[in-house]
Parts: structure tokens; sequence; C-alpha cells
């Protein structure tokens, strides 16, 4: 049986197998650059501006009106992504670090909205009697 | 059929198609943190489903509303907490251990101030508001979500902890940063669902319940 992905072999050892082939690489993402402490107390005080700038949706919301909760929601998802990105250094990670947490969160937010619409959610009050 | 491939076509097998280039522990906890997500996205989803179903008060706009400065409060105390973390993960990769053992204790310190501030409000809607884990819908949802983000943080608090005494006993250096910054991973996770849930749960409240 051939493979004719098999381009280099490597010298075996007395087991039948390779020295390294299971152990971890020396990694790109070891190697690259993290953001600067500098970076981080930016990053935090751009969190504490959107936090307070919720707080103050929250309070304006009676004159603002309906504008409010998808306002919120954008600000929320900002804090998360600037959280994740560079707190959690994923905007440095590999893509497959990224798919791997954003793939099951994805699903997660169609589940709380599917649900959400299944209980009526979306719909006024008003006419929800009627169902 | 029977296979009979020589060890060494093996191990190029495996560096050809098993190989991620990844560092396999911080791949397992972004994986473990990927089902968190499913986790908090399920009682998120129904407490979200649930809302203004109670029939009974207190809830959100009947007999009760939230303290939203004191959450306000909370919510920044956590994020801050985060700052402290990721300054504990950039200290030790500098080999700074002193600087990561008062980082890391910063962050334990600032999560158990949340904790508190859970365990007071938690106490006030309980004693004060007569909101009780069955008294209604909003009751159940609402603690058992709040709950476990709040046992989240208490594990995180002990994982640090526990980091920080490994630093006592002088089992903590550079060579070990990947530790520091898995744990480092979980703390922003707990801090992240908090984001979602303070506005999601307390700023998306119905406004004028009040006692």
């Amino acid at each position: 049986m051939s493979d004719s992905h098999a381009t280099e072999t490597r010298p075996v050892n007395v087991e039948g197998w390779a020295p390294g082939a299971f152990a971890e690489p020396v990694l790109a993402e070891e190697q690259h650059v993290h953001p600067t402490v500098w970076t981080y107390v930016k990053v935090a005080l751009v969190l504490a501006a959107l936090t307070a700038f919720e707080v103050s949706l929250y309070y304006l919301e009676p004159m603002l009106g309906s504008v409010v909760p998808p306002l919120l929601l954008l600000l929320s998802a900002g804090k998360f992504i600037l959280v994740v990105g560079f707190y959690m250094h994923l905007r440095y990670d590999g893509r497959l670090m990224t798919a791997l947490f954003t793939g099951p969160l994805l699903i997660a937010a169609v589940i709380i909205l599917t649900l959400m619409a299944l209980f009526l959610q979306f719909v006024p009050r008003v006419t929800m009697a009627a169902h | 059929m029977t296979t009979t491939a020589h060890p060494a076509q093996h191990a190029t097998v495996f560096d050809d198609h098993r190989r991620t280039g990844l560092i396999n522990r911080k791949t397992v906890m972004w994986v473990f943190l990927g089902s968190e997500c499913m986790f908090f996205g399920s009682l998120i989803a129904t407490y979200m489903s649930l809302r203004g179903r109670s029939l009974n008060p207190p809830y959100p706009g009947a007999e009760f509303s939230f303290d939203i400065p004191f959450t306000t409060v909370s919510a920044t105390v956590l994020l801050i907490s985060s700052l402290a973390m990721v300054l504990a993960v950039a200290a030790i990769q500098r080999g700074d251990i002193r600087g990561t053992r008062i980082w890391l204790l910063a962050t334990c310190g600032l999560g158990m101030l949340f904790l508190g501030g859970q365990f007071y409000e938690f106490t006030t809607f309980f004693v004060a508001e007569g909101l009780g884990i069955d008294t209604n819908i909003f009751g159940s949802s609402f603690y058992v979500l709040t709950g476990f983000h709040g046992a989240h943080v208490t594990v995180g608090v002990l994982w640090l902890l526990s980091l920080v005494i490994l630093s006592f006993r002088g089992k903590l250096s550079q060579s070990s940063s990947l530790d520091v910054e898995i744990a480092g991973l979980y703390w922003h996770f707990v801090d992240i669902v908090w984001i979602v849930i303070f506005v999601l749960v307390y700023l998306l409240a119905p406004h004028g319940g009040g006692h």
C-alpha cells in the first residue's frame, strides 16, 4: 500500500515511530508579538467608556425609545470582541482557534434567537392576546 | 482489507495530515470555551424566552427593579479584573514572577469582590424583594443563569489562587507561562459572559417597576 502524499521519511526508533512525530512543534503562534501593556490599558479604558455609555443609554431609554436595545446589543458585542481579540489574544492566534470558539458561539446565538421567536418574544404583547 | 504501512510512512502521514501547528493545551481550552458558549447560550436562551412570562410578581416591571448603579460597579470590577489578569500573563511571559503574583492576587481580589457583590444582590432580592428561586419563572431563570456564572467565577478564583500558591513554592516560571495564559483564557471568558448578561438581563429589563 503506497501513499502518494509521502514525500519525506524520518528515521524511526526501536518502537517503530519517528521521533518527534507526536511532539508539539515549535509554533508560529508562540513566536508572535503580544500587545504591549499600554495596549491592554487602552483597551480597558475603551471598555470602561463603552460600559459608561451603555448605562447612560439605559437611563436615556425613556427619551430615546426603541433605538436603545439595538444600540445596547451593539455596544455589548463591541466589548465582547475587544476582550476576546486583545485580552484572549484571539486576534493574534491561528484561525482554527477562532473557528473553535466562534462556531459554537454562532450556534448558541441561533439557539437563543430561535427560542425567543418560538416563545413569541419578538411579537408585541398587545397582539399576543390574539394567539 | 489489511494495511501494512511502514511506521515511517505513518510518521509522514501524521506530519502531513495531523499536525495543526497549534499548542494542544491551548486548543483544548478553546474547545472547552466553545462548549461553555453552548452552556451559557442555553441558560441565556431560557431566560430570554421566558422573559416577561411570570404570572406573579415580583419580576422586572412589577414590584421589582434591578439596582443598576450597584450592578454597574460589579461589572466594572470584573472588567478591571480582566485587565489585571492580562497583566499577570504579560508579567509571566517577561519572567517577572513577583509581578505575576501581584497581578494574580489583584485578579483574585477583584473576583472575590464581584462574588461578594453577587451575594449581597442575591440576599437583597431574597430578603427584601421576596424573590426566591421558586417564586416565579423570572426567579428561577435569573438565579440559575447568574448563579452558574457566579460558580464559574468561584472556580476561576480558586484556579488563580492555586497559581499564586505554585508561585510561592517556586513552581511557576517563565517556561510555565502557558499555565497562566490558559487560566487567563478561562477568566476572560467569565468576563465576556458577564458583558452579555449585564446587557440582556439588567439593562434590557423593563424600567419603572420599582418598589
